[in-house]
């Protein structure tokens, strides 16, 4: 039986409900802070999850205003507690657990730090827990760790390879895996074993006469650590001690899409597709459309050479950007 | 303290001054993983130098789950009692088959707030105020503060949270690896995890995509790590990023190795993971 792939995203605050259905999105993830915690930890450093400031709900009732509203249509959504944490902040976030096992329009958890993985034990957490793709299960041992703690599924890297995927989630019927698919943003690094500095802040803007006031916390980098390497690199800011190729952003674009597995992975039941929607003003729905014609193409395809024929159009008429087979590390072959 | 001395390479083992402590093998890349031999070499250096022996291991892939296996098992016979760094949490299942094996979090699960780039916003130290122009328009940035909480925050890891050591000795692990941060370590002491700190190499990140990073744009490995060593944004940062084989890293500072060391109780070792710094390490000590 062909998988139909179950298609989760990211809510955010500025998405539309309506919207949501239309696109046929099965599955939401979302999170929240309050000001108590944003006072202290301010949620542009990526302190409650990995999402930024514009994209996290500013507090628990307004994202239950929306998930209720997802419910009734038979939306799942998850919030995403999948930030690392330290003593300070377990009683907000034992609290925040509580509020939202008690949700019912609430799935589950979505977590990576092994001491939150702990304290649901605790907790004795009734509701599924999902391990972020932060919890880098690279090995069906890794998997075999998570399941000890209750996990229901796992969000597989985005640089394992299709036959990696497939692997794993052959061994685990009773696990369900989640694909990262269609971000072309070209994020060179493992996400579970990063610690370049995000800062995803929606700034203050005041306009007085004809000058923009904006505050916000970082004024210094671009936003992020590895932004900073690619300016540098882009400005030849480099030194290498042997001869190296020049720096070219095209080479460092068009791959970890993961669009060419969909022909190898349809016939996996246990695999659902994750729309990433990560940033200060990102939208849970990009990507969907392309999304949609993939699937359809993956369905229909006699065999990987037709579909990946067409992913490759796809991918062009869609993010503008070339398949870079070179150095992208899939097994579909586009 | 214990002066530890890392290197995947035999090579550079006998250029370098006895450690008290040899730490043998890779944390960031299975490709670099030693073989049978080469384990077998590095053990034969240490009992001949009298040292002390760690296996280093990285995040692990499906393939080369039974090449990290048989390790274990080698080092499991030739050894009464080793400490093993795992960099994956699967890879402490297969180390706690292993009686005589102790398993150590290495610095990819430790997972600290490590990058450089956020010194001066952290330190609330940046400029107050920029003039610009975005779009066309002339444009005041002003800086928002830091609370302290979040600089605390930095400082830490979830290594000392609720629960977390007590979770550590069950499974066996006694000590964690960690990095020097530019704002200062601050990890609450406990009896029973001990903590290294490496030098003067802090790691930041990782990659599958080796030849993205190393500017020759190929996939597979090309044993560039080797050789190649690429420093990005010097004279533009104050932390430039160093880029080795499939990780990124930033040079720390003897200031900051003393500051985490007197303001850390726990921390009783150091891992050079330079050869020349290690030579010299009476003097940056």
């Amino acid at each position: 039986m062909i998988n139909k792939f179950k298609i989760v995203t990211g809510l955010t605050p500025q998405d539309e409900i309506s919207a949501v259905i239309k696109d046929g999105i099965d599955e939401v993830y979302c999170g929240y802070y309050d000001s108590s915690f944003d006072k202290k930890w301010p949620v542009a450093f990526t302190t409650v999850n990995r999402r930024g400031e514009g994209v996290n709900f500013k507090n628990f009732k307004d994202l239950a205003a929306k998930t209720r509203q997802l419910f009734k249509k038979g939306v799942k959504s998850y919030i995403t507690f999948n930030g690392c944490y330290t003593g300070e902040q377990y009683p907000w976030l034992i609290k925040n657990i509580k509020k939202t096992e008690a949700e019912k329009s609430i799935e589950g958890l979505i977590v990576n730090d092994i001491g939150l993985l702990l304290l649901l034990k605790k907790l004795k957490y009734k509701k599924n827990i999902t391990i972020s793709t932060l919890g880098s299960a690279f090995n069906n041992s890794a998997v075999d760790f998570y399941k000890k703690f209750g996990a229901s599924r796992i969000v597989l890297d985005r640089q394992l390879t299709a036959d990696e995927i497939i692997k794993t989630a052959l061994k685990y019927p009773e696990l369900e895996f989640e694909v990262f698919i269609v971000s072309t943003g070209g994020c060179l690094f493992i996400d579970g074993y990063c610690s370049f500095f995000h800062c995803l802040e929606k700034p203050e803007k005041i306009i007085k006469g004809q000058i923009l006031h904006i505050r916000k916390y970082d004024i210094t980098t671009s936003g992020a650590g590895c932004c900073e390497l690619l300016n540098c690199f882009s400005k030849k800011q480099y030194s290498s001690n042997t001869q190296t190729q020049r720096f070219s952003l095209s080479k460092t674009l068009g791959f970890n899409c993961n669009i060419c597995m969909l022909f190898k992975l349809k016939n996996i039941k246990n695999i659902s597709l994750k729309i990433d929607s990560r940033g200060a003003n990102g939208t849970g729905v990009t990507g969907i459309e392309m999304l949609k014609d993939l699937l359809n193409a993956a369905e229909k395809s006699k065999n990987q050479k037709q579909y990946a024929a067409f992913a490759k159009k796809t991918l062009m008429k869609f993010k503008k950007i070339k398949c870079n087979p070179a150095i992208c590390l899939c097994g579909g072959k586009l | 303290m214990k002066y530890a001395f890392l290197t995947d390479d035999l090579k550079t083992l006998a250029k370098t001054k006895t450690p008290d402590i040899l730490y043998f093998g890779s944390e960031f890349c299975v490709n670099m993983m030693p073989d049978i031999k080469t384990l077998e070499k590095a053990l034969k250096f240490s009992l001949k130098r009298k040292t002390g022996f760690v296996l280093v291991l990285p995040f692990i892939s499906n393939d080369k789950i039974k090449q990290a296996d048989k390790l274990l098992a080698f080092l499991s016979r030739h050894k009464k009692r080793a400490e093993v760094i795992f960099n994956d949490w699967g890879t402490l299942l297969l180390i706690l088959k292993y009686k005589n094996l102790e398993p150590v979090a290495g610095r990819l699960l430790t997972k600290q707030r490590k990058d450089p780039a956020a010194f001066d916003i952290i330190e609330n130290k940046q400029r107050k105020m920029k003039i610009t122009v975005i779009n066309g328009r002339q444009t005041i940035l002003e800086s928002k503060k830091i609370p302290a909480a979040l600089k605390e925050y930095f400082q830490k890891s979830f290594i000392d949270a609720p629960g977390v050591s007590e979770f550590m000795t069950e499974n066996k692990i006694r000590r964690c690896e960690l990095d020097l941060l530019p704002w200062s370590i601050k990890i609450k002491e406990s009896k029973k995890i001990k903590l290294s700190v490496y030098f003067p190499y802090a790691n930041i990140t990782v990659t599958r995509y080796c030849g993205a990073i190393n500017l020759n744009y190929s996939k597979g490995c090309a044993r560039l790590c080797a050789s190649r060593i690429t420093e990005v944004g010097a004279g533009r940062l104050k932390y430039p990023y160093i880029i080795k084989g499939n990780a990124v890293f930033y040079r720390t500072g003897s200031e900051m190795l003393g500051k985490a060391v007197l303001q850390n109780k726990n921390i009783d070792r150091i891992v050079f993971n330079d050869a020349e710094s290690f030579n010299k390490h009476n003097t940056i000590i």
